[in-house]
């Protein structure tokens, strides 16, 4: 048996080696070393280091170190000057202006000019999957003494919020026009933000290199690299184990971990995106407003926020989303009361109501958690309410599809806007937006509800705007196209020695510049 | 040999156009618009439309997949339609990973596979055995991403040994070819036992042991080689369904990996590259099984191919 003695000595030898090696291994490199880099986990890849022509928010969110908006938004959500110095309207409404910040350098050394902030402008209208967001915008040129003229058809008054948008970056005109295509240019972008463009590797990383010149100050932090670890658990185990330094999404399990653990710091920021129940008013049974209402009574939201979500997402009180302006939740009347749903159902003549509800599962955090929730719900008013999950891509062509071919009765979607402005989250309830066209899922149609719209839109006076805005919440939360469930928690964590993260998080998962945030 | 080999490769072509077909008549057949996935809720009708035909998706299937067809002849795989860049690129990168990544977990499947069974089968019905089935049924019932997430806690979060995933190093491929290795390990393991056992009972061992041969030359010589040949064909299978990408193991680890992207590609509908990776395996395990028969051919120089 000698063969087996050697056989079992050389598999000893390895075993002893592998230890050996194992153990005699660096501890992490990086933690020995003076921390200079910034590494982040995002769920989803970085597609492009374009904003233009980037998609996921929390991806637009680290190509937009690269570039930089005109304003952005201040920790009280309101307009403040970024690139854009200050402001004017003019003709009524109808115009806007820009005073561009002067001596903005940029990474190939050029200084911002009004030319390359219209060419920016212009480029995203035509090339950004979110060009419709400026859709209104007639022109965009320039004047004298570096400013920006964008006239729209007609007076449009989400128009200075929507440049809070991220994805609406400025770049350099002239690096644009050199590489030739948008295509070449994303590959390299030059734009004026903290951090220069260094390398994409798809599905992998994108790292970025501080930009000393930066005309808000040098960053503090030299590079940034943006991981994409898909899974969660991979994501909170590389923030545990030091090797990522930020995350972002993950359960609310996780975050009360996090939260109680004093070597992370868990942000919670208030978040522009919710879930909403829709239901199709066209088609028996939801095209009754008290079987509607029925299921708004027999769904109890506040146990949903606090036991699934660990009192870490807040209810949605109103069709707009609760940072969003013009937002009011005093037209919620529907506190968890199955009594009344039951009497609701009897009065409509469905006592015993059956139905199919359906969703992409898996898409939104807990989203299979919360769907079983409400089907025992509906149980106990008296409502049969069956599942039936898809495939994201079978469901999103199936929403989209035209009343007559439709058969969603009730569905899950996330909806929220971009700018904090209600304009975006409720312009979906008008009969333009009605399938195939937009996202009027539940096929919602009412003529002064599209009156009080296109009033807001051209309302120059914030306050009687505001005022439109809540009759516009009113009028849907008494029809009740789709119940409002609960605000689309975001969670973020970081390493306690990373400092200043937590005002950087935007309510719809982006970041903004971060050029100041430090390590201790 | 090199008749055989030409031979097979002419018959693969064939296989291969019919796997072009089935992938693009499936793709097109599951429900969900490309154009829909990409643009998200922001898109209307027109821009959807003016996606569509960018992309060629407006056009009658036939002309599509004529077109793909043209392109493929010149060694294009078009441009993916999520990220714009060409598919063969976006294919080579990720199948950089998923190489090193199979190499490095073949080789411990090899590595306790191999040694587990051999242990066991020149000791059957002894400790050493039952310890080598154990190993074995563990690496087959363990769920890969159940081994990973423990490695990672062991090894990353509570000892810091090693990184918890990514690329950014080649310590990083250490724990997912463990996993990975792991659960081959154990397929290989069970079926090298029973070939060896199968073998070890034949008259020409007991010859060779008559003859007085030493214990290690029979096993090495007469009865591994012969046990082998089974083992192969497992080990180029598994080495196959690697290539193709070990979807778990690379969502776990992080890794940029072929298999991960398919998966993101369906999901988003880029036709494109799901074609593109799904012809890329079919051609990948053509290779193999070539490479297997000949692997067989050198461990028993009865088999000849004419």
């Amino acid at each position: 048996m000698g063969f087996v003695h050697e056989r079992r000595r050389g598999l000893w030898f390895l075993v002893v080696l592998g230890l050996i090696l194992v153990i005699a291994w660096p501890v992490r490199p990086t933690l020995a070393q003076p921390k200079d880099t910034l590494v982040i986990a995002l769920p989803i890849e970085v597609p492009s280091a374009d904003t233009h022509l980037a998609i996921g928010l929390p991806a637009i969110g680290m190509a937009a170190q690269i570039t930089d908006t005109l304003v952005v938004l201040d920790e009280r959500g309101r307009v403040t000057p970024w690139l854009a110095e200050s402001w004017t309207e003019e003709d009524g409404g109808r115009s806007l202006v820009f005073k561009i910040r002067d001596n903005v350098k940029m990474h190939d050394g050029r200084t911002l000019t009004a030319d390359d902030v219209v060419f920016s402008i212009d480029r995203y209208r035509k090339v950004s999957i979110g060009r419709s967001s400026l859709a209104p915008v007639e022109s965009v040129t320039t004047l004298p003494g570096n400013r920006v003229k964008l006239t729209t058809k007609a007076p449009f008054a989400p128009l200075l919020r929507t440049f809070t948008y991220q994805s609406i970056g400025m770049f350099s005109k002239a690096a644009i026009e050199k590489a030739g295509t948008d295509q070449e240019f994303a590959k390299h972008p030059i734009g004026p933000g903290p951090y220069k463009f260094v390398r994409l590797v798809r599905g992998d990383r994108m790292e970025l290199e501080a930009f000393d010149q930066y005309w808000a100050g040098k960053p503090k932090i030299r590079r940034v690299i943006v991981r994409y670890v898909p899974d969660i658990s991979a994501r909170v185990a590389a923030l545990e184990t030091g090797d990522v330094d930020v995350i972002h999404d993950f359960t609310p399990q996780d975050a009360q971990r996090l939260k109680g653990d004093p070597n992370f710091v868990f942000i919670n920021p208030p978040s522009a995106g919710f879930i909403r129940f829709n239901m199709n008013t066209v088609r028996p049974p939801f095209n009754d407003v008290r079987v509607r209402q029925a299921m708004a009574f027999a769904i109890d939201r506040d146990a949903i926020a606090r036991e699934i979500f660990k009192g870490l997402a807040k209810v949605s009180r109103s069709l707009v989303p609760a940072n969003a302006f013009g937002y009011v939740e005093t037209y919620d009347i529907y506190r968890y009361n199955p009594e009344r749903a039951r009497t609701l159902l009897q009065e409509a003549g469905v006592p015993n109501l059956s139905f199919t509800f359906t969703y992409g599962a898996g898409r939104y955090l807990m989203d299979k958690e919360v769907v079983e929730a409400v089907q025992a719900q509906l149980a106990k008013a008296g409502v049969a309410m069956r599942i039936n999950q898809m495939e994201w891509g079978q469901y999103s062509a199936m929403l989209r599809l035209p009343l007559e071919r439709n058969p969603a009765q009730m569905s899950f979607t996330w909806w929220r806007t971009v700018n904090n402005d209600a304009d975006s989250a409720i312009g979906i309830y008008t009969r333009r937006e009605t399938p195939p066209r937009g996202n009027n899922v539940p096929f919602y149609v009412s003529d002064e509800f599209e009156r009080l719209y296109e009033a807001q839109q051209t309302e120059a006076d914030p306050e009687k705007r505001r005022g439109i805005i809540r009759q516009m919440q009113q009028a849907l939360m008494q029809d009740l196209p789709a119940v409002p469930m609960y605000q689309q928690p975001i969670f973020w964590a970081t390493r306690k020695n990373v400092v200043g993260y937590a005002k950087k998080v935007t309510s719809i998962s982006t970041t903004w510049p971060l050029y100041d945030v430090e390590f201790k | 040999m090199r008749d055989y080999l030409t031979r097979r490769a002419l018959f693969a072509i064939p296989s291969l156009l019919a796997v072009t077909v089935l992938i693009f008549l499936a793709l097109r057949a599951v429900p969900g618009d490309p154009a829909v996935l990409l643009a998200g809720d922001f898109a209307t009708m027109e821009e959807l439309a003016a996606m569509r035909a960018r992309w060629g998706l407006d056009r009658p299937l036939v002309v599509q997949y004529a077109l793909f067809l043209s392109h493929l002849v010149r060694g294009d795989l078009g441009d993916s339609i999520v990220s714009d860049l060409p598919v063969r690129d976006e294919i080579l990168q990720r199948f950089r990973v998923t190489v090193v990544l199979a190499f490095a977990a073949i080789g411990v499947a090899l590595l306790i596979g191999l040694s587990t069974s051999l242990l066991g089968a020149t000791r059957p019905y002894t400790v050493w055995d039952y310890g080598s089935t154990v190993v074995a049924m563990l690496g087959v019932s363990t769920p890969i991403f159940w081994s990973g997430m423990l490695l990672i806690l062991l090894f990353a979060v509570m000892l810091g040994w090693l990184p918890s995933g990514g690329v950014g190093s080649w310590q990083a491929f250490i724990l997912p070819a463990v996993s990975l290795g792991f659960s081959a390990a154990g397929i290989i393991a069970r079926q090298t036992r029973s070939a060896m056992l199968d073998v070890l009972r034949q008259d020409y061992v007991r010859t060779a042991r008559a003859k007085g041969l030493q214990e290690r030359r029979v096993i090495d010589r007469h009865a591994l080689r012969n046990a082998l040949i089974p083992v192969v064909t497992i080990v180029g299978l598994e080495f196959g369904r690697m290539l193709g990408g070990a979807i778990l193991t690379e969502t776990v680890f992080s890794l940029p990996g072929l298999g991960s992207f398919l998966i993101i590609s369906i999901a988003k509908r880029d036709y494109p590259v799901v074609q593109g990776i799904v012809l890329w395996l079919a051609l990948a395990f053509v290779v193999i099984n070539m490479l297997v028969d000949v692997a067989y051919a050198a461990l028993d120089p009865r088999i000849r191919y004419a």
